[in-house]
């Protein structure tokens, strides 16, 4: 009788991966996770501050703050901030991904072989470096009524007295939308590159000796293979389009001039907590997460691989076949 | 393990979704300041003030404290400049004072880069080191830096000592306890006797009629007009010719539409004139209830505005901004400006038409700005604040020492009259003018009983709505609901 095979114990180092994350979960807690909880509960509270320091709150009031902030009836309200936001957004974005993507496929593209390509990923990356801060207060001094580009029409003779950009809707929204677009490009470009440049080269190389053209190998091969990271880019984009905020804030002063038409959503909030109400402040704070959480998901949604699913569904299908035989 | 796994990945998606909502908060939660940013162990009353007695003993006050530093808040070096000067060049009798050179944020340009000042500023009085916190004016930063220190100064080591207000939220202090009663200092009715009443109404706590603060100046305004473009539409530039062309707004109007035909504007934009109307409400901001009441003034200032802005009779520029500021420039086309003192010495002066302006009476008598001293309850110096409130805002002969150095018009009756008479005091950015006999004539006429504790938050933000009005954006009644669109975040505030 042979002894028995004492099964020997092995030493799992699996646990010790959550010990070395744990760090980052407790800082998170601390200073994000908690905090966040508390917004959503100051929103369902009266929380504000008058004069030097007389506080009332937190005092829980359920949904009052949200009956306020959400009340439409009055002529500048929270939905013409959101629609402000996400005009100045799009003008921005859309030109954005185009110039993005055909920025990234040129540089990737095989047959084009571009030189210092090095070169102009640093160049057009640079605005992103910048401090937001910084570019706005440059167009804002591009455009002042002093500014050059008024000094510049002048000259050509193109007008006469100093044009107030600033002073209309369309010029105000486009230089915001202008320097959102200045700055992100260069970001997009990069991140579509580095999708472009995980595709086996070899399905383009053989599309080529099928006889595809450019603009064949970008819609059939391109677009779908690179379409998780253009969800990504579409998603964070707008999670950072619907919270813009520093740089209409200092092209318009924080009002949102003209007629608030460049007062954007988180500016709004901003105009809450400077007043030192709390409650209100998370209240748009809690909407803005709301909305942003649900476009997303309608972003993902809509972005979804449907050729995968379909097989995904089929495969599912003839296994319950098989099973049934 | 499984669902423990499903737990985290779980976290950590909500954190992940959520961090953009912590980024939201990170600004209200950090603005708690010393009143109770802290979750949730907030109490629902108001704070009070720890650790203040009751009842403060004036002699114990007095004493001692034992503080090596005297902190003083202050937003721009107007005040300091005035101080050095005082006990640097001026003198006071056993005062050894140190000046050093001393760099400043002060403020921002209109493209947002911070302007620094470098001056000479006093660094010490016998030994106890002067330190000046200077926080910019812009977007409330001032009143929120003190607000957040003023609470906890009883509880500090290094309490702030004194502190400066203006007169558009100088009721936010002195109408609570974070302002102490000078007489507990030690300033008797006749140290401020000569002061213009209107200075100390400014000042003065509704609750118990003690007076919280004092000032060195006095801010009556004039209308400040260019003498060159005077003498080329009517071949004068004599003031009392000139004060007849404007002495009513409806002459003012007039000569503005004869200045226009010459190219030239009578104002320089929007707010121009606003103190000249405001400062002569009949009611102020607020009613007892704090319900916002807008005046019938402040009414004729949006017509008048809105008929200059139209008749092209103003050059559209915005209060502080580039453009206004061009019309002190050689070639400016603005004919006049109203301004108190200070305007001529801190804003116009040095931009090139030095000598080339001239100061009236004007359609009305106001009056705007100036600073005053508040003693800070906590303060571990009160002798030595005690000291420098006299030697700054009662003592006679250094405010008349800072007139003639800084042409400011000083907070004493006695020697503003007595200037006023002087022929031999003249004023060379004006043209050799005695421009303070102009300004004493308007001081007479002040009144500040019309002011509230809103009034920088109101101000601003009507003159902000009604630019709208103004450039064609909306209609009147539109510019009125975007005013209470933004002043009502304040949650004092009632419609």
């Amino acid at each position: 009788m042979a002894a028995p095979i004492t099964k020997r114990k092995s030493i799992s180092y699996t646990n010790w991966g959550y010990f070395f994350i744990a760090p980052f979960f407790i800082i998170y807690a601390i200073f994000a996770f908690i905090p966040l909880l508390s917004t959503f509960w100051y929103s369902l509270c009266d929380y504000y501050r008058v004069g030097v320091a007389d506080w009332t709150g937190p005092k829980f009031i359920g949904l009052d703050n949200f009956k306020v902030i959400l009340d439409f009836s009055q002529t500048y309200n929270l939905l013409v901030y959101f629609k402000n936001t996400v005009i100045i957004w799009l003008v921005g974005f859309v030109p954005q991904i185009i110039v993005s993507l055909l920025l990234a496929s040129w540089f990737t593209d095989l047959r084009l072989k571009l030189k210092a390509t090095g070169f102009f990923k640093v160049v057009i990356y640079l605005p992103n470096v910048i401090m937001a801060a910084s570019i706005s207060m440059l167009f804002f001094a591009f455009f002042d009524d002093l500014g050059p580009v008024n000094s510049m029409l002048k000259e050509a003779g193109m007008i006469t007295e100093a044009y107030k950009f600033f002073n209309n809707v369309t010029a105000t929204r486009s230089i915001i939308a202008s320097i959102n677009f200045l700055m992100w490009f260069g970001n997009t470009t990069i991140l579509l590159m580095a999708a472009i440049m995980g595709v086996d080269t070899s399905v383009y190389e053989s599309a080529q000796i099928d006889g595809a053209n450019p603009a064949q190998t970008f819609w059939k091969i391109t677009i779908p293979l690179i379409r998780p990271l253009l969800v990504y880019v579409l998603v964070t984009s707008l999670i950072g389009g619907i919270q813009m905020f520093d740089i209409p804030s200092i092209i318009t002063n924080n009002i949102g001039t003209p007629n608030r038409t460049a007062m954007t959503v988180m500016m709004e909030l901003n105009a809450y907590a400077g007043n030192k109400d709390y409650g209100r402040a998370a209240a748009v704070a809690v909407v803005l997460f709301a909305v942003s959480a649900s476009l997303s998901l309608l972003v993902f949604w809509l972005g979804r691989d449907k050729d995968a699913i379909k097989v995904r569904k089929e495969m599912a299908k003839r296994k319950k076949g098989a099973g049934l035989l | 393990m499984k669902n423990f796994k499903k737990i985290i990945a779980a976290i950590a998606a909500i954190g992940m979704a959520g961090t953009m909502l912590a980024a939201c908060t990170s600004d209200s939660g950090s603005g708690g300041g010393g009143g109770g940013g802290g979750g949730g162990a907030t109490p629902s009353e108001t704070i009070g003030f720890e650790g203040l007695p009751e009842e403060i003993d004036e002699a114990a006050l007095l004493a001692d404290g034992g503080g090596s530093k005297l902190k003083i808040y202050c937003w721009n070096t107007e005040f300091m400049a005035r101080m050095t000067y005082v006990y640097g060049t001026v003198g006071v009798p056993g005062k050894e004072v140190t000046i050093s050179e001393k760099t400043y944020t002060t403020g921002a340009d209109e493209e947002g880069n911070p302007v620094t000042e470098t001056i000479a500023v006093i660094t010490s009085i016998n030994g106890v080191e002067i330190d000046f916190v200077v926080t910019p004016n812009q977007g409330n930063a001032y009143q929120d830096k003190l607000d957040a220190d003023i609470v906890k100064n009883t509880a500090t080591d290094d309490p702030i000592d004194m502190y400066l207000i203006e007169a558009d939220y100088a009721m936010k202090y002195v109408n609570t306890e974070f302002s102490l009663d000078v007489s507990l200092l030690g300033l008797t009715n006749a140290d401020v006797g000569n002061m213009y009443g209107y200075t100390k109404d400014v000042t003065t706590n509704n609750t118990d009629g003690t007076l919280r603060g004092v000032s060195w100046q006095a801010c009556p305004g004039a209308f400040i007009y260019r003498r060159s473009i005077a003498q080329d539409v009517w071949a004068t530039d004599d003031m009392t010719e000139i004060q007849a062309k404007v002495a009513n707004w409806d002459l003012f109007e007039g000569t503005a539409a004869e200045l226009k035909e010459k190219g030239y504007f009578m104002l320089s934009g929007y707010d121009d004139s606003y103190r000249a109307f405001s400062n002569n409400a009949t009611n102020p901001w607020v009613d007892a209830n704090n319900t916002i009441q807008i005046d019938d003034k402040i009414g004729e200032w949006v017509e008048q505005t809105k008929t200059f802005t139209d008749n092209g009779w103003n050059n559209r520029a915005n209060l502080w901004s580039d453009a206004s500021m061009a019309g002190f420039n050689a070639d400016g086309k603005i004919f006049g400006y109203f301004g108190p003192a200070w305007f001529i010495d801190f804003v116009m002066a040095g931009k090139g038409s030095d000598g080339d302006w001239a100061a009236v009476e004007g359609p009305a008598s106001f009056n705007w700005g100036g600073s005053w001293l508040v003693a800070a309850p906590g303060t571990d110096n009160a002798a030595l604040v005690q000291e420098v409130l006299r030697d700054m805002t009662c003592n006679e002969d250094n405010l008349l020492a800072v007139t003639k150095e800084f042409g400011e018009f000083t907070n004493n009756r006695n020697a503003m009259e007595a200037l006023a008479a002087d022929e031999s005091y003249s004023n060379s950015f004006l043209g050799g003018q005695n421009h303070i006999a102009v300004l004493a004539k308007s001081a007479t006429n002040i009144s500040m009983d019309n002011i509230s504790e809103f009034d920088q938050l109101l101000t601003e933000s009507f003159q902000a709505a009604m630019m709208e009005y103004f450039n064609g954006n909306n209609t009147q009644e539109e510019s009125i609901e975007l005013f209470y669109e933004m002043v009502l975040k304040n949650r004092a505030l009632n419609r």
